[in-house]
């Protein structure tokens, strides 16, 4: 697990002090094997929300702070109990599957390697949800090509499908009418829904966002927006941090709020 | 000189008729000289069309013993008897076994042959055919009843699965035969009960048709259905006995409904309601808390799709529809629900419902609303002493029961524990400090030196509780291997969990089986029985008792044997027609294993009524196997009974060539003598 996370100071070792280092070896020897005796390693997260990233050679990481104020608002304004960081992952590392969410963010074309696509496919096919948010927020730019592309490879037989409105992702706690994202190059997001049976079936496992959706997010150190959302606005803004609740609520629950007892109550309320 | 000519022309006459090889046939007076007379005493006999057919063969019966003297005479139906007075028959057989006639008469060789009177309608098990060919002997068969005259509709069969499913459309077919009405309008319905259930009209244009109809039935309730196909009566018809028809069949639950309550949203709520989802045989209801009072939200609810608590509808008006009730750390009273729902959670179970509690402090804690007096009582593991430590891990589950249905993930044992040893541990396991007394603990997890049980059951009255102590196991699913397929063990453990749950019939611990719903009357049958322990080894150590309830209300108890480890059979054959119920009950080391029953209906071998039609192509049949004659009862004659029984004894004779014959030597020499005594006295060369 490659798990992000500040380490204050490192490691030391002090010149000359060969007693010294035996002494802090045999220390941590012993503390590491006190703390596996009697308080085995987290290796997961529970039954948290975490929130997952891919990591990749290229620009995977535009918005490095955004995470955290999607997270507190999350904490604040819903019951989802989540991991305090972002769980960073490659491809390559196993700890991709302790997190059924995976962000993947990017500006240009990407492109994997075969045992990389096998591992993506797992995660899919296993119940894993990927959220693929365009940097450029430009449509038919190079990373939405990418996605595209790289998923008609994995599934050959679906295909990316526009979300309509109506989709349980824009009901799932906040109801929403429209698209949002730090600049509305399309009015929809798009969806592949993957299987047919078992429990990689039947769903949308993954959604592509051509609107920047996390640039929408992005402060300065002084609390500052940093980019403006186009055309829409602030009120585009509040729209975003809502899809963005929105999509990490439909990736805990699915088509929950397309269900049968939840449809006069929501009908009614969009009659406003 | 002419006498001479005279006389050697006859010689070289009789000369050349003898070279000729002709025979003569002599009777055999060693072989049986008596004629059998079989008379058919079966219902289809008491048909009138339109002379009724038992009294016309009562009338040619007799002919024929007066004709034949020395003859015996036999009345057969399902057996076959001597009898001496033809009056006495009267037609009320349940079948017309002819073949079992001929095997039984005929056989012993007493007989030259046999006169069969019947209308030819073979009801029974004996294959007249071959029987007759068997026998060697010529049958003189006559034919009673006119098709001319014959009237009939008739539910000849009804074909429909042995099992159905609730809710689910089931086919039912039926054959349709219609006798001697063209062009007529027939009523065809399906019944259960006096409920009816559909209703088809079908319009044959020939004069003897059979018809398929089908119907499609959506069965609304549980248990074993009698389903009865019948026609409406017509005039003229020979018989309305076989207007209708009858099946048995059991409708099972086609899907189990599960309320599923989330109190907080996590991956372990995406993964299961996507399971159960993806289950064809779960129709799921599920709720799933979005915030609570201490989340802040800015905006005005006309922007949120939360809805409020449907306590009415889920928890009220349909907990009764529930067959699973399934709570993940959902802390009730934290949302304004009072215990009395939980008391209707346990009344459901109590009556055979299902309930499945997991989760970590919200569900065991201190100040659980599941630790109240009344509903503690229903969960099998203790908590709500103090608050529960929650051990993050991941901790190995460690099977305790393999063999339990929830938990045999591979039918294979070996495979199975091999399949658990590599699934990825679980985490945030809630520590419950034990288990309560008959509870099952089914899975362990350790910490800290200590075992700690993680899934545990129990029956509860008549229904089942399971407590399962993480929220983790959808990592099952994400973390396991692809050597047994993607997230197979998770998706087995949560269908064997709904399965069991349930009572789904396959994980009854003790289970009657019956090769048929339907058994033939006075055919022995085989009952078997399955025990299994509560971890679903197979047993034979137990006290087992298998009792059948006849239709007349009378009880028997049936004598058991082991067949294989866990495998019991018993004998039993329906000595009546009608409705039987099976109960075996089970104990083991003096507690109750458990019990089943299943019942089955007894019906005739081979119903007389079903076709009443005379079959006179199988009467010519057996004639011409056995060198015989077939004639109609209407055709009949005494000079084609004289001539048969000549006919027979001719063929029944020894042959005897003329040319060996010492008469016909003698007969020559004497003409050739004549000659020769002619020309001496007359003094001729």
């Amino acid at each position: 697990m490659a798990q992000e996370k500040k380490v204050p100071g490192g490691s030391q070792s002090r010149d000359g002090g060969g007693r010294v280092k035996r002494i802090s070896r045999w220390s941590a020897l012993l503390l590491a094997v006190l703390l596996t005796c009697q308080f085995p390693l987290r290796a997961g997260f529970g039954n948290n929300f975490v929130y997952g990233q891919l990591k990749y050679p290229g620009a995977w990481d535009p918005y490095p702070e955004a995470h955290q104020r999607i997270l507190q608002m999350v904490r604040t304004m819903t019951n989802i109990p989540v991991s305090p960081d972002r769980n960073v992952v490659t491809l390559g590392d196993p700890a991709i599957f302790e997190t059924p969410f995976l962000l993947i963010k990017g500006n240009g074309a990407f492109d994997l390697s075969a045992d990389e696509k096998i591992r993506l496919k797992e995660y899919i096919d296993r119940g894993g949800f990927v959220f693929a948010d365009d940097t450029l927020a430009d449509y038919e730019g190079a990373f939405g090509k990418s996605i595209k592309r790289l998923m008609s490879e994995l599934f050959p037989d679906k295909a990316f499908q526009r979300l309509p409105l109506d989709h349980a992702v824009y009901r799932s706690f906040f109801l929403l009418r429209s698209v949002a994202g730090r600049r509305i190059s399309e009015n929809f997001m798009e969806g592949l829904d993957v299987g047919s049976s078992g429990l990689a079936g039947g769903r949308t496992a993954v959604i592509y966002c051509p609107n920047d959706l996390l640039g929408a997010w992005m402060q300065d150190n002084l609390g500052h927006y940093v980019f403006p959302c186009e055309p829409g606005g602030e009120s585009q803004r509040w729209n975003s941090f809502k899809l963005m609740i929105n999509v990490i609520y439909f990736s805990l629950t699915g088509t929950y709020k397309k269900d049968a007892i939840h449809q006069p109550f929501i009908e009614k309320k969009l009659e406003f | 000189m002419r006498a001479l000519w005279v006389l050697r022309i006859l010689a070289l006459a009789v000369l050349a008729f003898l070279l000729a090889k002709p025979v003569v046939v002599r009777p055999d007076t060693s072989g049986p000289s008596r004629w059998a007379v079989l008379l058919d005493s079966s219902k289809s006999m008491g048909v009138s069309d339109p002379v009724r057919r038992i009294d016309q063969a009562r009338q040619l019966a007799s002919l024929i013993l007066k004709k034949l003297p020395g003859s015996e005479l036999f009345e057969f139906s399902g057996d076959v008897k001597p009898i001496t007075n033809v009056s006495s028959v009267s037609a009320n057989g349940r079948q017309t076994d002819i073949g079992m006639a001929l095997k039984k008469v005929l056989g012993e060789g007493r007989f030259k042959g046999a006169v069969v009177l019947t209308d030819g309608q073979q009801v029974g098990r004996y294959d007249p055919l071959s029987e007759a060919a068997s026998a060697g002997r010529p049958l003189l068969t006559v034919g009673f009843g006119n098709a001319t005259f014959f009237k009939d509709v008739a539910v000849r069969s009804i074909q429909c699965p042995p099992f159905a499913f609730k809710n689910v459309p089931a086919s039912v077919s039926a054959t349709i035969g219609v006798v001697g009405f063209p062009g007529k309008r027939i009523t065809v319905r399906l019944r259960e009960g006096n409920n009816v259930l559909g209703v088809q009209t079908i319009q044959p244009i020939g004069q003897d048709v059979e018809t398929a109809v089908n119907f499609t039935w959506v069965p609304r309730s549980l248990g074993t259905k009698t389903l009865t196909v019948e026609t409406d009566s017509y005039e003229g018809e020979i018989t309305t006995a076989n207007n209708r028809k009858d099946a048995l069949l059991d409708v099972g639950r086609d899907r189990f409904r599960v309320l599923y309550i989330c109190g907080v949203p996590g991956p372990e709520y995406s993964f299961l309601r996507h399971q159960f989802k993806s289950d064809p045989a779960v129709e799921l209801i599920t709720f799933v808390i979005l915030r609570n009072a201490m989340n802040v939200l800015t905006v005005p609810d006309s922007e949120l799709s939360l809805i409020p608590f449907p306590t009415q509808d889920i928890l009220i008006n349909q907990m009764p529809t529930f067959d699973l009730i399934v709570f993940e750390e959902f802390q009730y009273p934290q949302y304004g629900l009072l215990p009395a729902v939980m008391y209707a959670v346990r009344k459901k179970v109590e009556e055979g419902g299902s309930f499945l509690i997991t989760g970590g402090r919200a569900s065991f804690g201190f100040g659980s609303g599941y630790g109240l007096p009344g509903i503690y009582d229903m969960i099998p593991v203790q908590f709500g002493g103090s608050d529960v430590p929650i051990a993050q891990g991941p901790l190995a589950f460690e099977p305790k029961a393999p063999n339990h249905p929830i938990l045999r993930l591979d039918q294979n044992s070996v495979a199975n524990e091999k399949i658990w040893k590599n699934l990825p541990g679980i985490e945030d396991v809630a520590l419950l400090p034990g288990v309560k007394p008959s509870a099952t603990v089914l899975g362990t997890v350790s910490n800290g030196g200590r075992s700690y049980p993680v899934l545990t059951a129990w029956r509860y009255g008549k229904g089942r509780v399971a407590v399962l102590s993480t929220r983790t196991t959808w990592r099952w699913s994400m973390l396991s291997g692809k050597q047994y397929g993607t997230s197979f063990a998770y998706q087995q453990f949560w269908k064997n969990m709904v399965l069991w749950l349930t009572h789904a019939d396959e994980f009854k611990q003790v289970r009657i089986g019956l090769d048929s719903k339907q058994l033939k009357e006075g055919e022995p049958a085989a009952v078997r029985v399955w025990t299994y322990d509560e971890y679903f080894k197979p047993i034979s150590d137990v006290d087992l008792h298998l009792r059948v309830s006849s239709p007349d209300h009378h009880q028997q108890e049936l004598e058991v044997h082991p067949e294989t480890q866990g495998v019991f059979v018993a004998s039993f054959k329906p000595d009546q027609l009608g409705d039987f119920e099976l109960e075996a009950w089970v104990d083991r080391h003096g507690k109750k294993l458990g019990s089943d029953r299943l019942s089955f209906r007894a019906v005739e071998s081979h119903l007389e009524e079903e076709d009443l039609r005379p079959n006179s192509l199988l009467l010519k049949e057996m004639a011409r196997e056995t060198g015989g004659r077939y004639v109609s009862a209407d055709d009949f004659s005494v000079s084609l009974l004289d001539d048969f029984d000549r006919e027979v004894s001719g063929h029944g004779g020894r042959k005897v060539l003329l040319w060996d014959s010492p008469y016909a030597l003698a007969f020559l020499s004497i003409l050739l003598a004549v000659e020769w005594l002619i020309r001496r006295r007359r003094g001729l060369p």
